[in-house]
């Protein structure tokens, strides 16, 4: 299994919490030669390097890449793998609009809310030594 | 070679009514068009609901991501963020017609339908006082938009905005408004006094859509998929316009040809074009031609043409800011799928500062453009972000405001000769001075604070750069005075004898709306009165 595919599995798992299968693989492969194929500045490198060696910090380092380095390496790979996933029938409903009652409406936002602002807070402390080369 | 009345330039809105009065009057035209088409994207679209699709049609990857990956754009949101694959062809290759601009987002098309063929079908008539600059007024152009919403086919009306959008006899019913539109509508109508005591205006939206069956086209099946295919053929394009006059003995179609220059004598001109398919040059001659070839192919084609390389000719585009907004009043209520996925509601105010301009927006729900894409803009986690607005999704409208665009020194185009034989360049600069950027803000600050009485909370107020609306105009301006560079009263550049201009360039400013429709009555007009010119070939 080649880097690239291992960070297909790491991302697809992220996003929306399943193994993706061989063809969600092979599309975002075909994606990533497609549009990230120029070199990235190093440190965006640097920092792709530490999720894959460190995966438990991909949720808190993109979450700081949202505020410092939104359209950096790391979050295309991201937006990347979220468009493969979105257009596979498997995972379009993780994807698609979500009616909620007014409680659950509120307690989604919430809920989500606070955990993106916690996974902020430690991924600014983690994000300079993660994108250190 | 055949004598032939009249050449027209193009297959965009513009060129296809020019057409359709030209050959209606019994007159014989030739089409030159590059014509590049759809890469066979929206044929795989299966015929069903949007969300249906999505769950059940294992190919969506293709037409929803394209095989190079067109349908994912990484970065800020900018010109073209709504082109999906099947509509990713009217955008030109870059290399073909090259535009230069340091801020400007200056596009051309070369497809069968022009910028059309991805129309947000909008139906804007433009009012007396917004025709004045031009010479005309609304009596002079009302038959001709009455022509042009018969072949296109309009539906809406019978509301709060007909006393700004003139009605046309041949309208349709208005489409029916989705759940998020029908509640902020049914708001407004509630506090319809106050409001429009404020000089606030809201209607469904006029659109170039078959609400019923229409020259063979239509009904609407509110499939939610007018950004990705052409289910009954409802939402109106130049294509099927052209595929009419295709049927008519006095009309050629002859695509694939890239017109370069014109050339007049006393009674002909003389177009040369290059074949693409053979490389060959070829010339055609008539006795007048229609260039609408869109507003920045049309200056390269007239400035090449009169040898005016260096000279600055104005470009103008409607600036643009988009606001998402949150229909809080739905929130836990039923939401329908069926819809459709064009403007739903169309705003017309009256700007506060005593001008008397307006100040137009229109409102869409978000949904078929894909999640991926607002994710990418959020700068929360994507995993916190995706779970937020899947829920935001289905109360989430962006409301979509025009501002009005004028000419000044600072918003210019002019021709550059390539001296090694490719392709000449057109440069483009363009500035808003602070005024007008300060009068932009004031009308987004007006609406904002408006609709918040009607439901929508809007979170964000984004600005897509100039030029990313595509409503490119102004660079041989119609009306009364101006230079050779300009047109007189029928749509003729004053420069030649014979040469017409139907399509956006003849604009000498642009009210906050979009230009389509009055543009392509402009080109029926054109058409009419070259029709009636008694010698032609």
């Amino acid at each position: 299994m080649t880097d690239l595919e291992d960070e297909a599995r790491l991302l697809a798992r992220y996003l929306v919490g399943r193994d993706p299968g061989g063809e969600v693989v092979e599309r975002y492969t075909r994606g990533h030669a497609r549009l990230l194929a120029r070199p990235a500045d190093s440190a965006d490198e640097a920092l792709v390097g530490f999720v894959r060696r460190h995966p438990a910090t991909l949720g808190l380092l993109e979450a700081a890449c949202g505020v410092l380095r939104p359209h950096g390496l790391l979050r295309r790979k991201l937006t990347v793998m979220a468009a493969v996933l979105e257009a596979t029938p498997d995972f379009a409903d993780e994807f698609l609009p979500r009616e909620s009652g007014r409680m659950g409406f509120a307690a989604t936002i919430a809920l989500h809310s606070v955990r993106a602002a916690l996974k902020l807070v430690l991924g600014l402390a983690l994000y300079p030594v993660a994108r250190r080369p | 070679m055949s004598a032939t009345d009249v050449i027209v330039v193009g297959s965009g809105p513009g060129a296809v009514h020019a057409a359709a009065a030209l050959v209606g009057a019994g007159r014989s035209v030739v089409m030159l068009d590059y014509g590049d088409v759809d890469r066979g994207y929206a044929s795989c679209v299966p015929r069903k609901d949007f969300l249906e699709l999505r769950r059940t049609d294992p190919g969506q990857h293709r037409y929803l991501l394209g095989d190079d990956f067109e349908g994912v754009r990484l970065g800020n949101v900018r010109m073209g963020v709504q082109l999906t694959p099947p509509r990713a062809h009217v955008f030109a290759d870059p290399t073909i017609d090259p535009v230069v601009s340091r801020n400007f987002q200056g596009a051309a098309s070369l497809a069968r339908g022009g910028f059309g063929a991805a129309w947000s079908a909008v139906v804007y008539p433009f009012s007396d006082d917004e025709l004045r600059p031009m010479g005309l007024d609304l009596d002079t152009l009302r038959p001709h938009f009455d022509a042009v919403a018969e072949r296109i086919g309009v539906s809406g009306g019978g509301d709060d905005l007909d006393r700004f959008l003139v009605p046309s006899p041949s309208m349709m019913p208005p489409l029916a408004l989705d759940s998020n539109a029908e509640r902020i509508y049914r708001s407004y109508l509630r506090k319809r006094e106050r409001l429009t005591g404020a000089g606030f205006f809201l209607g469904p939206a006029r659109l170039a859509v078959a609400s019923r069956e229409h020259r063979g086209r239509g009904p609407e099946p509110y499939f939610d998929l007018a950004y990705w295919s052409d289910p009954n053929r409802a939402v109106w394009r130049p294509q099927w316009t052209l595929e009419e006059l295709e049927r008519e003995r006095g009309f050629r179609y002859l695509g694939r040809r890239h017109v370069q220059r014109f050339e007049e004598d006393g009674r002909r001109v003389r177009v040369h074009a290059r074949n693409v398919e053979s490389a060959e040059n070829e010339t055609h001659e008539a006795g007048a031609l229609v260039l609408a070839a869109g507003t920045l192919g049309t200056a390269r084609i007239v400035l090449r043409s009169l040898g005016r390389y260096g000279v600055r000719v104005p470009v103008l585009c409607n600036p643009y800011t988009y606001a998402p907004m949150l229909t809080w009043t739905g929130i836990g209520r039923e939401v329908r799928d069926r819809r459709h996925s064009l403007a739903q509601l169309a705003v017309i105010a009256r700007a506060r500062d005593g001008s008397g301009r307006l100040v137009q927006a229109q409102i869409i729900s978000y949904r078929s453009l894909l999640t991926f894409k607002l994710v990418q803009q959020s700068r929360l986690a994507h995993r916190e972000s995706l779970a937020i607005l899947r829920t935001l999704m289905p109360y989430l409208v962006i409301l979509g405001i025009h501002h009005e665009d004028r000419p000044t020194p600072r918003k210019a185009a002019w021709l550059e000769r390539d001296g090694t034989g490719g392709s000449d360049r057109l440069h483009i600069e363009y500035e808003a001075d602070e005024a007008e950027l300060r009068q932009q803000r004031a009308d987004v600050r007006f609406l904002l604070r408006i609709f918040p009485r009607l439901g929508c909370l809007p979170f964000l107020v984004l600005h897509p750069g100039d030029g990313a609306n595509i409503h490119y105009a102004g660079s041989f301006p119609m009306g009364p005075g101006g230079g050779e560079l300009g047109c007189d009263g029928d749509g003729r550049l004053r420069a030649t004898g014979k040469v017409y201009l139907a399509d956006g360039s003849v604009f000498p400013q642009l009210p906050a709306k979009g230009l389509t429709f009055t543009l392509m009555a402009h080109a029926n007009r054109v058409g009419t009165l070259l029709a009636r010119r008694q010698v032609l070939s």
